[in-house]
């Protein structure tokens, strides 16, 4: 069962310029930034209400979000549902006939994750992430 | 600025009955009320809204440029008349729009790094 918003992926140049606007202008704190070596990106998650939003900044032109970046500009990026058993969901999805970017879940910045394909979804990139335990905690102090 | 939730995500797409009805038979969403005159999904405390843009409009442009996908962004403030202030004071330009009968703030894009975003609340 998806049972919110988990986040929205932005894809920005430079966290600290995006920092002015969503943190200090919309109020939203940050609350967990790491770098993701696999995917070549540094990211920021700030909570609003139940759910957060991701920025993203590439650190080479070459990954996936630095390409992003390069056709696209800056913007929306991905839409994240949060779930109690990614594997679970994952199945269901593909037992639909779903096309999958990932096969199983792996650990991201929220937790353990998997996309799916946009093609299958009306161009719209889908996460499903189920929240590490101390995300978890986070969470539920919401 | 008191910015409390997400509110919904749009997503533009040239068939928003079909766009609904695959995101009700993946996800298995239930309907929510929609404000942007096409259709919407309910998740959590939130909600997607599936929009077919008039054309001539800047979401068919985007539509036409991008291609289908989410294209926009509406988050609840506590208070409208707070969050213009604080975008004035911020320097951030922005517009005032009126949609089924209620009030929202557009952000300039830029200002919000290639999102559309639009902010709505108590007036």
């Amino acid at each position: 069962v998806l049972s919110k918003i988990h986040h929205v992926g932005i894809v920005v140049r430079d966290l600290e310029q995006a920092y002015a606007f969503w943190r200090d202008v919309l109020g939203l704190p940050v609350h967990k930034v790491a770098t993701v070596k696999d995917q070549d990106v540094t990211a920021a998650l700030l909570t609003i209400g139940e759910s957060e939003i991701e920025l993203l900044q590439p650190l080479s032109d070459q990954s996936g979000i630095g390409k992003f970046l390069a056709r696209r500009g800056e913007g929306l990026h991905h839409v994240c549902f949060a779930t109690a058993d990614v594997g679970a969901e994952l199945e269901a999805t593909r037992a639909k006939g779903v096309r999958l970017i990932d096969q199983q879940p792996r650990p991201g910045l929220a937790g353990m994750i998997c996309f799916l394909h946009p093609a299958a979804t009306h161009g719209v990139l889908v996460e499903y992430a189920h929240p590490f335990p101390e995300h978890a905690a986070h969470d539920g102090a919401h | 600025m008191e910015t409390r939730r997400i509110d919904h995500v749009t997503v533009a797409t040239p068939d928003a009955k079909a766009a609904d009805a695959t995101f009700r038979r993946i996800f298995e969403f239930a309907s929510a009320p929609a404000t942007l005159g096409g259709s919407a999904l309910r998740i959590g405390d939130a909600r997607i809204e599936f929009v077919t843009p008039a054309s001539g409009t800047p979401l068919a442009a985007v539509l036409a440029s991008s291609g289908e996908g989410m294209v926009e962004v509406c988050l609840e403030v506590g208070s409208l008349d707070d969050a213009a202030r604080a975008l004035e004071r911020a320097h951030v330009q922005h517009t005032t729009e009126q949609v089924g009968g209620g009030r929202r703030l557009r952000i300039d894009t830029s200002a919000a790094h290639g999102v559309r975003l639009t902010l709505i609340g108590r007036t």
